[in-house]
């Protein structure tokens, strides 16, 4: 086994705030801990603040290992690593973008990675889907892809689907001066007592699939989304900031990165009965001429709420984010162009416009996991 | 603008009388302009209680306090408050080996202690969010009747919970039908049930059993049956044992049942003894 | 500055009552036609808050009076009022205060020119009401200008100069006037009571510009803010107390111009110092006694003077600089403690020998702590504090001593 070049490695994951936190930080607590079994040490950490850890909103978590204490120390004492060795991204939409802060903006996901380093993604569709929607590379980079959906792991009760475990084999392919199969293998096996996860980490090894990424590539269709921050003399006295006027909304802060899944509506059925509008946390629903109710996907955050409340079966549904290209608003799209709307309705949704065709039971509904369905609340409680 | 924790009740206040004098001294433009605080359950329920109650007697200044009550401290990670109901897992009361349950104590009942505490006040509602036209119609009223008024909202709270954001609405819907969250106003001393409440309460609907409610949430899967059980039988007493149901707690003894016959003449008409 | 007049009910001439500290600040609310006020008992701050009632009940003043249910409901109360456009009063005293604390501390965040009394009290050991400062210095770092009165009149004078300032848009920042509990707050003394007219050419109508909470200009105040925020915030904050010092001089002149009161410097008041070498230096009533002993040391030949600081905050360094490297010893008296601090001083002694050190020619600074919870300054302890000032001027580290004056061993 080699010895590491370098004197340390940092490692981010990008999870969806709240449902995979406790993902999130079991992956960076492993990482530490699989490391220190060949004698490395480290530390694992989250983006401190509250503001993140919103349902769906982009956060992240780190682990850094260095080969002695003091080479760790330049590591500590930050929020957030400027530079990273490997990004984690545990939902294959966080591709698109990261919006976790405000005054961030948008940023492409691998906006950390250094140069010739990595970006694993879990992901069920195949590399290059998920590199069409990564915004063009500065800097080469490997594209790693580990099966798997989007986990919704839960909060308080960890729906365990092994995602960290094959996120860790996948890992000790890439990093193994760092991260040993056998170590993450003997990790698991210690805390789990399971042989099922540690073949899922012999999986996620095996299955990896290492793409290498050019500069230039991936898409330059997403979004510009800069902020300059204000400094003393620019900044309006007294904490103040401008306020939106009724019904207009933030330039600045879009939410539309908190997606796995989005909303798309069949004008065609929907019975104007304002249920969506009404219900829509983030007041995403705008009232047409026609007074049917489109969906802002500017403002979207893709809770769900709407497709749950909308009394006509599969007016609303909701789609696997990585499937669409743009943010536009649909109902002109299917004001001009009814026919072609309902194909491309059908195309994305896999449910017929037409609601005397009946729809197969088994139409996919999402991402893998994100179909909450997947993941009844069931487990029982009482941790150690 | 944002206002400390604990201080809605203030801020409701000293904005409302700000207006009202500047508007009275003609300092500023004549026009009814809607005061609106908000709060959490762990800001209004817990730590502002005070200030509001304080602010629920001021009847001469137009403002209407709201408590988003989401069950717990969510902001600073999800910990237990006086709405956090009974047995609910939370980062203050996680569910451990030697101790299943860390929180046993019973949801404050807050809407119908402000309304049976503050006379004046001329509305004082319970509401969910899961209800979106009765709880617009409690708004507009609360404001339209003016005074200090309040309106309490139960919000389904994915990330405090532990659920799938998308069964928020149903999560709402069964708090309100499993009889733990009653929907209610209070005008002018007079309490109106509404919604599935009323329905339950008339006979019109049956109460679900509140397991119904609980198995889909994350913050209860560690329950035992017999923590089902306590659950179920204190919603019970709520409908069978309460003054009026899920409103006011406490009733009248048997023996003294004539209290309720009480002469309401005004106090001149009233024969001496 | 645009100035606007207007004509009041009551009669326009300057007139002399025998009133309290606590009242001649109410008659400088009814002056400075306050529009929102928050009340909660606690002595002695809030002998004002019962004389402003009796002007309310008499019909001398038109406020919104509020009593709260409790201090961290008053200040917020009139928090929100100012951001409406309110112009504001409140006060507490000791641990009322403290009570107050989260609300105090955001208000100068949020530059809300909030006006309030800090009737200094001690920090409650049971029934301690007297004077002690460490309830007004509390907030001595959180972006609150803070005043200092010695009389009564003094203190109707800086609660008019607290609005003129703290409204000024350059300054925008909170004022608590600090008042000695009982020897000011409720000794009754002559007050020249100002025109209404004068007032209000003094004192602009307060107006907060586009920062003011109304639905015709959508703000937002106070959203979430952190560390990618909130040093620019702290730095707009210090820039505005910077400024407050020329906002002082100015509306210090005025005053002088338009009341013929004030003294020569807004910051500092001297007393027999054009030919001092050892002279004390201090904040509000203690002042009284110390030039009681002054004339007394005077007239057996002592070179002795005293100065005394108006405002704490902000801190007039370059003036207590001039005026005091004058001088061959310097006795700065305490009346506050901050346990542990260097040479185990008080607050101002300190404060003051930070703001000499760089200084070529400087006075040896020796401290004194005196008069804690209201305990009366007598004259053997003035002796003995001119005694020990002028001891310690042969050698400038003498200085690293503080001073318990009048305590029982
Ligand atoms: C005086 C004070 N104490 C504690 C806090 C920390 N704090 C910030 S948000 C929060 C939770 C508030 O809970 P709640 O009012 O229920 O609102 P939620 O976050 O649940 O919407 C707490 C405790 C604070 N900001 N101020
Ligand atoms: S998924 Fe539906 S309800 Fe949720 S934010 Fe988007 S539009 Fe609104
Ligand atoms: S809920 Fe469904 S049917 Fe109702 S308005 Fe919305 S999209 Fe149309
Ligand atoms: S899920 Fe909703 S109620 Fe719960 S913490 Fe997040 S924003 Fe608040
Ligand atoms: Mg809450």
């Amino acid at each position: 086994m080699n010895d590491p070049k370098e004197t340390s490695i940092t490692v981010e994951v990008v999870y969806r705030g709240i449902f995979q936190k406790t993902l999130a930080q079991r992956i960076c607590r492993s990482i530490v801990l699989a490391a220190r079994k060949r004698g490395h040490t480290g530390t694992a950490f989250a983006r401190y603040g509250d503001s993140p850890e919103r349902n769906g909103v982009p956060a992240k978590q780190f682990a850094v290992v260095a080969i002695n204490d003091l080479e760790l120390e330049a590591s500590m004492a930050k929020y957030e690593p400027a530079v990273v060795d490997v990004s984690i991204a545990v939902d294959d939409t966080l591709v698109k973008g990261v919006e976790s802060w405000a005054w961030y903006g948008r940023q492409p996901i691998w906006k950390p990675v250094k140069k010739d380093g990595f970006l694993l993604v879990t992901s069920d569709n195949s590399p290059a889907d998920v590199l069409a929607q990564t915004d063009e590379a500065e800097r080469p980079y490997t594209l790693v892809t580990v099966p798997g959906g989007a986990s919704f792991a839960g909060l308080w009760v960890f729906k365990d689907d092994h995602t960290d475990y094959r996120v860790l084999g996948a890992l000790a392919r890439i990093e193994p001066e760092w991260v040993r199969l056998d170590d993450v293998k003997a990790l698991i096996k210690e805390q789990t007592k399971d042989e099922s996860a540690v073949q899922s980490a012999q999986y996620g090894y095996d299955a990896a699939k290492l793409r290498a990424v050019k500069a230039g590539e991936g898409t330059s269709g997403h979004e510009k989304l800069q902020f300059t921050k204000p400094g003393w003399t620019t900044m309006r006295p007294g904490i103040v900031v401008d306020a939106r006027k009724p019904g207009e909304r933030n330039p600045q802060y879009k939410k539309y990165t908190a997606r796995t899944l989005r909303p798309v509506v069949n004008f065609d059925t929907c019975i104007k009965c304002t249920m969506c509008w009404l219900d829509c946390p983030d007041e995403c629903f705008e009232v047409t001429p026609e007074g049917h109710y489109e969906v802002v996907y500017q403002a979207c955050i893709g809770c769900g709420i709407c497709a749950q409340v909308c009394p006509v079966k599969d007016c609303i549904v909701m789609v696997d984010e990585l499937r669409f290209e743009d943010n536009e608003d649909k109902w002109q799209f299917w004001k001009k162009d009814h026919d072609g709307y309902n194909k491309w309705f059908e195309a994305k949704s896999g449910v017929s416009a037409d609601p005397k065709v009946r729809t197969p039971a088994a139409r996919q509904e999402g991402a893998g996991n994100a179909n909450p369905a997947a993941n009844p609340t069931s487990a029982s409680g009482g941790d150690d | 603008m944002h206002t400390q924790l604990g201080a809605s009740g203030s801020a409701a206040l000293g904005t409302a009388a700000g207006l009202k004098v500047l508007m009275r001294k003609g300092k500023l433009k004549n026009e009814k302009i809607n005061v609106i605080a908000f709060c959490g359950d762990g800001g209004g329920a817990d730590m502002g209680i005070g200030a509001i109650s304080a602010t629920l007697t001021h009847k001469d200044y137009n403002c209407l306090v709201l408590l988003y009550d989401n069950e717990s401290y969510a902001n600073t990670d999800i910990q237990l408050s006086s709405q956090t109901p009974y047995g609910a897992v939370t980062t203050f009361s996680p569910s451990g080996t030697k101790k299943r349950l860390m929180h046993t104590r019973w949801k404050k009942n807050v809407p119908g202690m402000l309304a049976a505490g503050h006379p004046e006040s001329r509305y004082i509602a319970a509401g969910c969010a899961a209800y979106a036209v009765d709880l617009m119609n409690k708004i507009r009223k609360a404001l339209e009747l003016g005074g200090p008024t309040f309106v309490h909202t139960l919000d389904p709270c994915p990330k405090g919970w532990d659920y799938h954001p998308q069964y928020s609405q149903e999560l709402g819907h069964l708090a309100v039908e499993c009889g733990i969250w009653p929907l209610y106003e209070v005008i002018d001393r007079v309490c109106n049930l509404t919604g599935p409440t009323r329905q339950i309460a008339e006979g019109r609907k049956k109460r679900k059993p509140v397991y119904e409610y609980l198995k889909r949430q994350g913050r209860f899967a560690h329950f035992a049956e017999e923590d089902v059980e306590h659950f179920q039988h204190e919603v019970d007493k709520m409908w069978t044992e309460w003054l009026i149901p899920g409103v006011i707690p406490f009733t009248i003894a048997a023996k003294d049942q004539t209290i309720l016959k009480i002469d309401k003449k005004p106090l001149h008409e009233q024969k001496t003894a | 500055m645009a100035i606007q007049v207007k004509e009041r009910e009551h009669q326009d001439v300057e007139t002399e009552q025998l009133m309290s500290g606590c009242e001649a600040i109410a008659e400088a609310i009814r002056l400075a036609d306050v529009d929102v006020m928050a009340a909660y008992p606690i002595r002695p701050y809030d002998g004002v808050m019962q004389a402003a009632a009796k002007l309310i009940a008499n019909g001398k003043m038109d406020v919104e009076y509020i009593v709260a249910d409790g201090e961290h409901s008053q200040f917020e109360i009139v928090k929100h009022a100012c951001a409406v456009g309110s112009r504001v009063f409140v006060g507490s005293s000791g641990v009322g205060w403290f009570y107050a604390f989260e609300a105090i501390a955001v208000t100068a965040g949020l530059r809300l020119p909030v006006v309030a009394i800090c009737g200094n009290r001690a920090l409650d050991d049971p029934g301690a009401f007297g004077t002690e400062h460490n309830d007004s210095l509390a907030v001595r770092d959180l972006g609150w200008l803070l005043p200092w009165a010695e009389t009564a009149q003094e203190a109707m004078d800086l609660a008019l100069m607290a609005w003129r300032v703290g409204e000024d848009k350059r300054v925008s920042l909170p004022v608590a006037i600090g008042l000695d509990g009982a020897f000011l707050t409720h000794s009754q003394q002559i007050v020249r009571i100002p025109t209404q007219a004068a007032v209000n050419t003094f004192l602009p109508r307060f107006d907060l510009g586009d920062r003011l909470l109304h639905p015709d200009n959508p703000i937002t105040i106070a959203p979430q803010v952190d560390q990618d925020w909130l040093m620019e915030i702290r730095m707009q904050n210090d820039q505005a107390m910077r400024k407050a010092h020329d906002v002082v001089s100015e509306a210090h002149a005025d005053f002088k111009k338009l009341f013929g009161r004030g003294g020569d410097s807004p910051f500092l008041d001297e007393y027999m110092t054009d030919d001092a070498e050892y002279v004390v230096f201090g904040q509000g009533t203690l002042a009284l006694p110390m030039k009681v002993a002054i004339r007394r040391l005077r007239k057996e030949g002592h070179k002795v003077g005293l100065v005394r600081l108006k405002w704490f905050r902000p801190f007039p360094t370059q003036e207590i600089v001039k005026s005091l490297s004058r001088f061959k010893a310097v006795g700065i008296i305490d009346r506050d403690y901050s346990f542990g601090s260097p040479h185990y001083g008080g607050v101002l002694y300190n404060e003051v020998r930070s703001a000499l050190y760089s200084q070529e020619k400087r006075p040896t600074i020796v401290g004194f702590i005196a008069g804690l919870g209201g305990r009366e300054i007598e004259q053997p302890m003035a002796t003995e504090i001119f005694e020990k000032t002028k001891a310690a001027a042969s050698d400038i580290k003498s200085g690293d001593t503080c001073h318990w004056i009048g305590v029982r061993s």
